[in-house]
This record gives C-alpha cells, structure tokens and sequence, in this order.
C-alpha cells in the first residue's frame, strides 16, 4: 500500500522499502551538529549491519562533540530528467567502535563489505543505530496544471 | 590569507570559485538545518543559483516551512563511481523567506509542488568544497580484497 499526497505528489516510503534502498546505494551523507550549531555534512561510503550503518571516516568520533552524536545519515538517488527521486534519512545515535567494544561486534563489522583499509592509516569506525528510519519519493510532475505531459 | 592553488590541490581542497560553478552546474541539493535537541533535518532540494544566493522553492513540511534568519547548510556532491573520485561541496549561511519580488523572475518549479510551497534564499557566509577520494570499491559483495 502507497501513501501518496495526491497534490504534492510525495509519496511516504515505508521503512522495509527503505531499508532495501539503503542496500542498493554505496554512498551516503553524514550530517551532523558541529560547534557553530549547524550542519555538517560528509559524504561516506557505507554499508548496512542490520538496520545500522556503517562507515569510517579519518577523524571518527572527532566530529562531534559528545561520545555518542545525534546525527542524521541521508541517502538518495534523483533523476533530473524524469524530476524524479527518493530519499531516505536515518536519524541515530553514532558511535565509533573500537577495540575496547564487544570482540563479537568488532569481528562482524570489519568483515562487512566496507572498503577503507586499504591504503594508509586506520580508519575510525563508527556505527549508527537507528532511531528512525524515514523515506519520501517524488516521482514527477503530474497534475492538472503540468502543461508538459 | 588566500591558499594558494597549490596548497589546496595538496588538501584536494576546492577554491570558492570552482565550488560556485559546481553549483551552477547542478540543479538538485541538499538542505542540512539542526534544530535545537535534534539530529538534523536533511531534504534534497531543487534548486538555482543567483550569484553566490541559492533559491529553492520546496514543499519542505511543516518544520521548514519558515525558515527565518535561521544558520543552514547546503550539500551537494558527486560521485564517479567507475572512476572511483568525486567531489562534494558545503555552503554554510543564513537562510530567508524570499519576497516574490526577489523570485518573480527566476523559472524554478520544485518536483514536489504543495500548497505550501515557500521560497528560500541561502545567503552564503562560507563555500567550501573539496575532492572525494574514495577507497578501492570491494570485488564483490561478499568481501574485500
């Protein structure tokens, strides 16, 4: 069954449909709070343990400022021809994970398809477990008043 | 002071020129707001660049619908996923209501048109950008070399 907002054309993309978009994407976008009480945002390449992500990044927890950050990973895919595209935002708690963690957790998350070990210094891994899982796709201009269709 | 071309292709760091070009390349962006207690908000916009202004014009909800004087963020980036490079680019400023006399002129139709529907001008205070460099991508899905 498809929420769709008849004129906006927005449609809500229930989670089990996000969590497959998010399984399909390599890439996705790390946004969180930074000193200035603003938004930073990161592209990672990241894959899923579960329903969390996963990715590393050269600084880790560095980025925020607490051990565990608020953040919000978005990913998506748009096509500018058709004005078409989806988006899916997981909002969570990150955590970088070290050795100092469950030896069962660390072993699963480094043979995860995650590519950054190779070349140079060890990455930080962190994970976001999430709090909510949302989604929206728009998939084009219909409607009464689109001249182009 | 100024870097120089050579100190940011060291730092695979993009100039303010060549990220306002990337941004006048693209047509579709990602708008970053954090709210006070919250992770923050991250909405893919269509959007056009005046200048060094970004506009965008966007059912957004409820929480975004007024955006006054309110600090943002602008993403924007690309991957080239055969070539295993990319770019990204970061705009931080204000955003504001725009007046229609500041948009009367300007042929933006967001994809997803609502009732609602407000403009939004990002007034930049920085624009940063800087090339992407990815790790080698695994052989296949199972694992990695």
């Amino acid at each position: 069954m498809r929420d769709v907002d008849s004129h906006s054309r927005i449609e809500v993309i229930h989670v089990d449909e996000c969590l497959e978009l998010l399984r399909t994407a390599q890439v996705g976008r790390l946004a969180f709070v930074n000193g200035a009480a603003s938004a930073d945002v990161l592209p990672v390449n990241y894959v899923l343990d579960g329903d969390a992500v996963v990715f590393a990044t050269a600084t880790g927890s560095k980025l925020w400022s607490s051990e565990r950050g608020s953040v919000a990973f978005e990913v998506d895919a748009t096509d500018v021809e058709t004005q078409s595209g989806w988006s899916v935002v997981v909002h969570g708690l990150a955590q970088e994970i070290t050795s100092v963690d469950a030896p069962g957790l660390v072993a699963r998350l480094r043979a995860l398809p995650l590519n950054p070990w190779a070349g140079g210094d060890r990455p930080h891994l962190v994970r976001i477990a999430p709090r909510s899982i949302t989604g929206r796709r728009v998939g084009g201009r219909g409607g009464p008043h689109d001249q182009d269709r | 002071m100024t870097k120089t071309d050579e100190t940011r292709a060291a730092l695979n760091e993009l100039s303010p020129d060549e990220c306002i070009r990337l941004l006048g390349d693209q047509s579709v962006g990602r708008l970053a707001v954090a709210f006070p207690g919250e992770p923050p908000t991250v909405v893919p916009v269509n959007y056009l660049i005046e200048g060094d202004v970004i506009v965008f014009r966007s059912d957004l909800g409820q929480k975004l619908t007024r955006l006054r004087q309110q600090p943002v963020a602008f993403e924007l980036d690309h991957i080239d996923y055969v070539h295993r490079t990319g770019w990204s680019v970061l705009v931080q400023g204000v955003a504001y209501e725009a007046t229609h006399f500041e948009t009367d002129h300007l042929a933006l139709h967001p994809w997803a048109e609502g009732e609602k529907s407000h403009w939004v001008r990002i007034v930049p205070s920085s624009i940063t950008g800087r090339r992407l460099v990815l790790p080698e991508w695994p052989r296949s899905s199972r694992g990695y070399l």
